[in-house]
């Protein structure tokens, strides 16, 4: 059994006198411990709505959760908010993408940092406030003492996010939700903060879901990826794997796009995905991706694309696409040479 | 500062971020604004009220039974029993033996007349001023907005009061001393959202393509800042009713005891609370139903207009 | 911190120094010029002449500016028209009863329209929501003084339950060693008659209290409706807080700094607001007097009211931004 396990899970959003939104429909995957998993889309793709369901933090009102989420055994998705909140900052915790914001202007950064551990962690104040000096120091924060007694405004963007990291392991949760934690950061400090995650997650052996849009953040920090498409996940494999195989013809864009120096031919430079994610067909009818695919073909629009699986029971590669790519020496027509 | 400006200002903090201006496209926001607008109930029954008190103001004449100060009833007043309601007079007759119906109707033109020229005055000197500091900065900036200090430093009604009493009982020293509580404030407003879209990225690519200031001030940033100006000129005009009854009440108003002004009616009528309670109650109801429904229309039209509501 | 207390402090004497500009400017605009003001409109020309002399109308207007600068500094606004005494003693003598009243609805409109703001915002697009708005906006658009008739029929006249004007029961005998009813009750161990005072204030400082209070309700609900939205309480839940903590730590902490503005912007509001609110219930204050004197044409008590009252409201803003910056860490800094 593993740490995390998400069966099916959908999220809907119902606004009166609207259509409802599906943002995430029938996901389903798993973390196991010491593991990172990555989820990889675009804005709007679902990723974020998917971890903070996780979290149980998504409103009661005009919002719809189907499916499971299991940690440890615990059905999450059965529990009321009361027992959630036990489990939030304890067992699971999180960590958001913009630390300008995701920290209370007005209370220190010792207090925000004390908090968790009272809660959770059973401190006394004064044992706290050891406590969290020496998470600022793991985290890689000079001077703690001082840091402690100021306020978030007075540290560097890449420095909050080292709070909110710090908040966030603060009592060695079993999984760890980083949701774009870098995006909002300088490119130099990105590097770094993503070094962090790594080390932490590899010497407390919790379970990791990095959120992002960057494949490049994926390829040196996770064990297995997803790659969500407007609320579905159209392919998941080993990072390896993914990086080798890219097989549905959305992953393949996205690697595609990452320039490349090594490349002679200055046209390839720079690829695009043609379109936007607004371009978009609902999954009942057919792929959603099928607007923007230019390996479409008819029957992508006939109802909602099989899951084809490319890889072995060991070490599984699904792919939610008719015409994956490289996999179409057999089919009749289209591009075939790229 | 008074209370038309922290009712009207915006929650908690700036105008509007620049980037949120450099990114409505002015045009669409109007109609999309409008279009929301006549989807939400409150503003639905404040453009009611409007309707309602203005179309009763025009056709006063038409509506009225009577003149309003036609007081041939005279006879049926005895001290300490007015006439109720009846067939001939549906909301009976005052003190002085005059129809009180016929004297609401004809207020709603004395409360109208008030209101729509005290905001022209207050608004054109005070967006004059606003333009003036927001687009040449600088010391003028400095000097007017000292002024505008100086004038925020006294309460609005006291300064309306002051005005008045500088100016003697007439209708415009009454029009005049509303008009003046509301220059700082336009002026104030329209700097704020000059100053913000100076800095918005079309004013920045507008200068670079070379474009003269003039130009730029008056054709892209003036009208650019002029939403925030309708939504606080529609709560200037509700609060412009409110003030002239209380300028009223002081006995600063126009300067023809009979005529028929809903302020002057409400305060005449504190004579008789104990007896006539009901005297009190139309011209303060009357009051408030007309300021309800500007103030109505104004919330929703900031509410339609504030892109954090937009959805 | 002490420097940014002197700086608001300078910032202060050049809007001191225009208003008292503009004030003096108001006399010399009033009707028949200040001499005629002072002596009333019957007054004859020899009278008036008199005046101007004696007042030195005659000598230029720079001293006469610095003149009149020098006595309004000295709080010397000449001698009220309605008693005679100076403007300074009578006002002095009265601002306890509008103080108390001011502070009494400064009271109602906070103890009410945070609670009320912060519930409409938590249940947003309820019923309690739209009473909330619907409520403050009726606030705002009913004339005080019409509130007050209100109240005072309702109350007093039909009900009975509370007196109909005044300060305090006068068949009732108590020593007012501060002007202060309520705090004189308690001072002279009189609980009776702080009572009675108390009784006196609640109609009053109802009618008073509704712009701020209306004011106050929108302005915190506006508040915790955007702050509930922020990345830190969301932040906040996910730690897994008990709801108490986000509530006083996260959410209300930050939702009350435009709230501190307001209220301090509201005193001033309540200030001017009095002169109505006073008048209705012939309570004997400032604000009643300087009624009064509109009615009567006393224009040394104008003057001087208006005056008192820019400086006691510049004074509050500026103690309000002090404590702004106090409450938001970010404007200490800088």
């Amino acid at each position: 059994m593993s740490l995390l396990e998400v069966r099916d899970l959908s999220v809907t959003f119902t606004r009166s006198g609207q259509e409802p939104v599906r943002a995430v429909d029938g996901v389903s995957f798993d973390v196991a411990a010491g593991q990172s998993v990555g989820i990889v889309g675009e804005s709007g793709s679902g990723k974020s709505v998917t971890s903070l369901a996780v979290m149980g933090l998504l409103p009661s009102r005009g919002v719809q959760v189907g499916g499971t989420v299991t940690l440890d055994g615990n059905e999450l998705t059965d529990m009321d908010q009361r027992a959630l909140r036990d489990i939030r900052g304890r067992d699971v915790a999180m960590i958001f993408q913009d630390p300008m914001t995701s920290l209370n202007p007005v209370v220190t950064n010792g207090r925000q940092l004390v908090e968790v551990l009272t809660r959770h962690a059973g401190l006394s104040k004064g044992e706290a406030k050891a406590e969290a000096e020496q998470l600022l120091r793991r985290v890689g924060i000079p001077d703690p003492v001082r840091r402690l007694g100021e306020y978030p405004h007075q540290l560097s963007g890449g420095m909050r996010q080292r709070v909110m990291i710090a908040i966030a392991i603060a009592c060695r949760p079993k999984l760890l939700i980083a949701d774009e934690p870098t995006t909002a950061l300088d490119v130099t400090i990105q590097a770094q903060i993503l070094d962090l995650l790594r080390t932490l997650v590899a010497e407390s052996g919790c379970g990791m879901i990095m959120i992002t849009h960057d494949l490049g953040v994926v390829a040196g920090l996770c064990d297995d990826v997803h790659v969500m498409y407007s609320g579905r996940i159209v392919e998941s494999a080993g990072t390896k794997d993914l990086f080798a195989r890219p097989s549905h013809p959305y992953t393949d864009g996205l690697l595609q796009s990452i320039p490349r120096i090594d490349d002679d031919d200055p046209a390839d430079l720079l690829h695009t995905i043609p379109g936007s994610a607004r371009d978009t067909v609902a999954w009942d009818r057919g792929c959603a991706f099928q607007p923007r695919c230019a390996r479409a073909v008819a029957e992508c629009l006939s109802g909602p694309p099989a899951v084809t699986e490319l890889g072995t029971p060991i070490v599984p590669h699904p792919v939610r696409c008719l015409r994956p790519v490289g996999q179409d020496v057999s089919l009749h027509e289209g591009n075939v040479a790229r | 500062m008074s209370v038309n400006e922290v009712v009207a200002g915006e929650p908690g903090g700036p105008a509007p971020a620049p980037t949120e201006a450099a990114a409505r496209p002015p045009s669409s926001l109007g109609r999309e604004a409008l279009r929301r607008l006549v989807r939400t109930p409150m503003a639905v029954v404040g453009m009611a009220l409007i309707a309602v008190f203005v179309l009763v103001a025009i056709f006063a004449p038409l509506i009225a039974p009577y003149s309003p100060t036609d007081n041939s009833w005279l006879d049926q007043v005895r001290p300490g029993q007015y006439p109720g309601p009846s067939a001939e007079h549906w909301l009976g007759i005052d003190p002085l033996g005059r129809d009180v119906f016929s004297r609401i109707i004809y207020g709603a033109r004395q409360s109208l007349l008030i209101g729509v020229v005290a905001l022209a005055l207050g608004a054109v000197a005070g967006i004059a001023l606003g333009v003036l500091a927001g687009a040449f900065g600088g010391w003028v900036d400095t000097v007017v907005m000292r002024f505008v200090d100086i004038m925020l430093s006294v309460p609005g009604l006291l300064f309306a009061i002051a005005v008045a009493a500088m100016l003697g009982q007439s209708l415009t020293s009454v029009m005049i001393a509303i008009a003046v509580v509301n220059v700082p404030i336009f002026a104030r407003l329209l700097r704020g959202e000059m100053l913000g879209q100076r800095g918005a990225d079309y004013v920045l690519a507008a200068r670079s393509l070379g474009i003269s200031r003039s130009a730029i001030v008056f054709r892209h940033v003036l009208p650019n800042s002029f939403t925030p100006v309708i939504v606080q000129g529609t709560l200037t005009l509700a609060l412009a009713i409110v003030e002239a009854a209380g300028l009223a009440f002081l006995g600063l108003s126009g300067s023809d005891p009979s005529a028929p002004e809903w302020g002057r009616m409400l305060t005449d009528a504190q004579e008789t609370l104990t007896s006539a309670p009901m005297l009190a109650i139309y011209p303060g109801l009357a009051i408030v139903l007309a300021a309800l429904g500007f103030t109505l229309v104004g919330e929703s039209l900031r509410e339609a207009l504030d892109p954090k509501f937009r959805r | 911190m002490l420097r940014f207390i002197v700086r608001r402090l300078l910032l202060l004497v050049p809007i001191l120094l225009g208003l008292s500009v503009l004030l003096f400017a108001w006399v010399r605009a009033l009707p028949g010029g200040p001499a005629q003001a002072l002596l009333g409109e019957r007054a004859t020309p020899e009278a008036v002449a008199a005046i101007e002399s004696q007042l030195g109308l005659d000598r230029p207007l720079w001293e006469q500016y610095l003149q009149f600068l020098g006595r309004a500094v000295r709080l010397d606004f000449g001698a009220s028209l309605q008693t005679g005494q100076p403007v300074i003693d009578e006002m002095v003598r009265r601002f306890p009863a509008t103080i108390e009243l001011a502070l009494a609805a400064l009271l109602i409109a906070v103890a009410v329209g945070i609670p009320l703001g912060y519930l409409a915002a938590r249940r947003y697009g309820t019923w309690i929501d739209s009473l909330a708005v619907t409520g403050s906006l009726l606030g705002v658009t009913i004339p005080i003084f019409f509130l007050a008739y209100l109240l005072k029929y309702a109350f007093s006249v039909e009900l009975g339950w509370l007196p109909t004007a005044g300060r305090a029961d006068p068949r009732a005998r108590a020593e007012h060693p501060t002007g202060f009813y309520v705090l004189d009750g308690i001072v002279t161990g009189n609980l009776g008659a702080s009572w009675d005072a108390i009784q006196h204030l609640i109609l009053p400082a109802l009618a008073l209290a509704s712009i701020p209070l209306a004011v106050i309700v929108r302005i915190t609900r506006a508040s915790v409706l955007n702050v509930v939205n922020e990345d830190y309480v969301r932040t906040a839940e996910a730690k897994g807080l008990l709801p108490g903590t986000i509530t006083r730590r996260h959410v209300l902490k930050n939702a009350m700094l435009p709230v501190t503005t307001v209220i301090g912007l509201q005193l001033g509001v309540l200030l001017a607001g009095a002169v109505l609110t006073e008048t209705v219930f012939a309570f004997a204050g400032v604000g009643k007097f300087m009624a009064d004197a509109i009615v009567q044409r006393d224009f040394p008590t104008i003057q001087g009211f208006i005056l008192v009252i820019a400086v006691v409201y510049v004074v509050i803003n500026m103690i309000v931004d002090l404590t702004y910056g106090l409450l938001d860490p970010r404007v200490r800094v800088s």
